[in-house]
């Protein structure tokens, strides 16, 4: 058997530029990050095909999503009926559980799509409709070898990465004991102590200093609880100023907190200095209560409540935010969101805890669903007031709003490792803040640096042409396998994809390309006003 | 474009660009028939006594080659009815063949 030999007898372009003399061989102006699926029949004929899209509808209009590339397109009427005919005859559209390949395609050859729009539409205006759909990568000529059919070998991000932002485990302890931390109740399983003001000096300079053409980073004070350590903050705060001044550079800081250090003297403080504040609040006291409680087992809410309130009255130069977990037995994201929106939050966003099957914090299947149901009616809220040019601060739904309006083919699930990296309360670099005193995934400390070999070695693993079970999936590109600590606490391994909210996130993006659509088909500038501004 | 609206920022890219390159391009063998040739496909040969042992590439290439993005007839695993997992834990070819399956007849 030669090589020669297996070649199949496919069409050459030439033969094809007979019969459509109109259709030149454009390359394709982008290469699909990976393979297209290919459904149909391989008849070998000149003709059209899908290509791997997820099309969904409004009303009366359509739309298309392209995984490979990220991209959204409306379609007009004739190009629909294009995208129709290359249906097979049993095609079901929309499921209300998105499936994870999209629907299959069937083979049409020119020649039946010219007899289809005959009457209606010249040969010339069929083959212009086609080539723009194809250099879109909605569908592909058949016939020719002119796409790519083999995923590229995992390609890593340039290296030295930029760094754009530190977490910095500033108090490695904390007076809440949450029952579902995952700090352990604050200290990460290590002894309690204080981030000492040398090693968040280095902290500052190493970010700095790594930082390439980045003109603005952030430092993101975490813990245990930040506020445990405020004299460290404020002198740090002071260092950063000076030190960014030098370098050139704005440095933006961040704090996620529990509220319950939170005073005038401090609020005014956060106030002064741009801190931007993300409370961790689960909503009316009897949710937040069932876990946020001290280590004494009494429930937070009416303590931090006073305290929360101050906050938002007296914060004058940053949004503040709330971050509710949900978890077993709560599902009611409704009742929290209004509750926290009602005491002046300007965002809300939630996180569902799922992260073990045994868990007794992690939501079960039925509550998942039935959250995502809560999601799907708060985001039809939001939809209604984007249309009227107001954001109602449903973090979940902005977030996904805008990767999708972006269209980042993504890697990776997010910046760990990457731009992001975790300091523990010594200094050493951990992929994330969630990794902090993890030896596994430490990667070398402000002090010595970073670990190249030990950051190349992540990246290679982690990298989403790894994961099996993806590749064929059409959101891909936007979940990349979902967030490496669970699949670490899950499947024992951070590179193994969440396989157990496929199905989940899925419905989601689905859900958020819906949103987007229709906030993008009625009030565009929704999306420069609200969206592009909010950043990464 | 005419006929397909570019929503998002990644598609006004791409239409962007599709309007940089709407002269034609002399692109040389850009129709030609390249089959297999262009993509990873290691291994079609066998050595003198019919055997892969001795060649660099593995049968599991070959077999995977066939089921995938080629048509030449070969024995490989029905993919649609009986053995819907077959390559599931081969996310690249390139890297990963030695995961391919192996598909033994029921009772052998």
């Amino acid at each position: 058997m030669t090589q020669s030999q297996k070649i199949p007898s496919f069409v050459p372009l030439s033969s094809l530029l007979r019969t459509s003399p109109a259709l030149p061989n454009l390359p394709m102006p982008h290469a699909p990050a990976f393979a297209p699926i290919v459904h149909g029949e391989h008849t070998g004929k000149p003709g059209v095909q899908l290509n791997e899209i997820r099309q969904f509808q409004i009303g009366e209009k359509h739309f298309v999503f392209v995984p490979s590339v990220t991209a959204i397109f409306g379609l007009d009427e004739f190009s629909r009926e294009i995208l129709q005919l290359l249906r097979p005859p049993d095609y079901q559209p929309a499921a209300p559980i998105a499936p994870a390949q999209t629907p299959a395609t069937r083979h049409a050859s020119l020649a039946e799509i010219y007899r289809v729009f005959e009457p209606r539409y010249s040969r010339s205006a069929v083959v212009a409709a086609i080539k723009e759909l194809r250099d879109m990568g909605i569908l592909r000529t058949v016939g020719l070898r002119d796409e790519g059919l083999t995923p590229p070998a995992p390609k890593l991000p340039p290296m030295p990465f930029p760094q754009r932002t530190l977490v910095l485990n500033v108090a490695n302890d904390c007076n809440l004991g949450c029952s579902y931390c995952f700090a352990a109740q604050g200290d990460y399983g290590t002894p309690k102590r204080m981030m000492t003001e040398e090693t968040a000096r280095r902290s500052v300079d190493f970010l700095l200093s790594n930082s390439g053409t980045h003109k603005d980073v952030t430092i993101v004070f975490f813990g245990g609880e930040p506020l445990m350590n405020l004299k460290l903050i404020r002198r740090l705060v002071d260092y950063a100023n000076e030190a960014r001044v030098k370098a050139g550079k704005e440095v933006e800081f961040t704090m996620t907190t529990n509220a319950t250090y939170l005073t005038p003297e401090v609020i005014d403080f956060l106030s002064e200095n741009s801190i931007g504040v993300s409370v961790s609040i689960d909503g009316p006291k009897q949710y937040h209560d069932r876990h946020r409680t001290y280590k004494s087992g009494l429930g937070s809410y009416d303590f931090i409540r006073p305290r929360v309130l101050q906050l938002l009255s007296r914060h004058k130069t940053r949004h503040i935010a709330a971050r509710a977990t949900l978890t077993h037995g709560v599902t009611a994201v409704q009742e929290c969101f209004w509750h926290l929106k009602e005491m002046g939050f300007h965002e809300v966003g939630f996180a569902p805890v799922t992260s073990a099957v045994q868990d007794e914090f992690a939501l079960t299947r039925d509550e998942m669903w039935r959250v995502l149901d809560e999601f799907r009616q708060l985001a039809n809220v939001y939809v209604q007031e984007a249309l009227r040019n107001r954001h109602i601060g449903f973090s979940n739904v902005s977030n996904v709003l805008s990767e999708l309006h972006a269209g980042v083919v993504k890697a990776y699930p997010c910046g760990a490792g990457l731009g992001l990296l975790g300091v523990g309360v010594d200094g050493d670099l951990y992929l994330c803040h969630r990794f902090s005193e993890s030896e596994e995934h430490r990667m070398g400390s402000v002090e010595r640096g970073l670990d190249a070999a030990k950051q190349e070695q992540f990246l290679r693993q982690a990298h989403l042409s790894h994961k099996s079970g993806c590749q064929t999936c059409w959101v891909r590109h936007i979940c990349s396998g979902g967030c490496h600590h669970e699949a670490y606490t899950r499947h024992g391994a951070l590179h193994e994809p969440n396989a157990h909210y496929c199905e989940w996130i899925r419905t989601w993006i689905d859900l958020g390309l819906d949103c987007y659509a229709r906030i993008m088909d009625a009030n565009p500038g929704f999306f420069d006003k609200f969206i592009d501004r909010r950043g990464a | 474009m005419k006929h397909v609206k570019a929503l998002n920022k990644k598609a006004r890219l791409l239409e962007e660009q599709r309007n940089v390159i709407q002269c034609e391009d002399v692109v040389a063998l850009q129709g030609s028939p390249l089959g297999c040739s262009l993509i990873f496909d290691p291994g079609w040969e066998t050595d003198a006594s019919g055997n892969v042992t001795g060649l660099c590439q593995p049968v599991e290439a070959d077999l995977y080659g066939c089921y995938d993005d080629c048509w030449w007839p070969a024995q490989v695993p029905d993919q649609l009815m009986n053995h819907l997992k077959w390559s599931d834990s081969c996310a690249s070819a390139e890297r990963d063949w030695r995961k391919l399956d192996l598909i033994y007849p029921e009772g052998a």
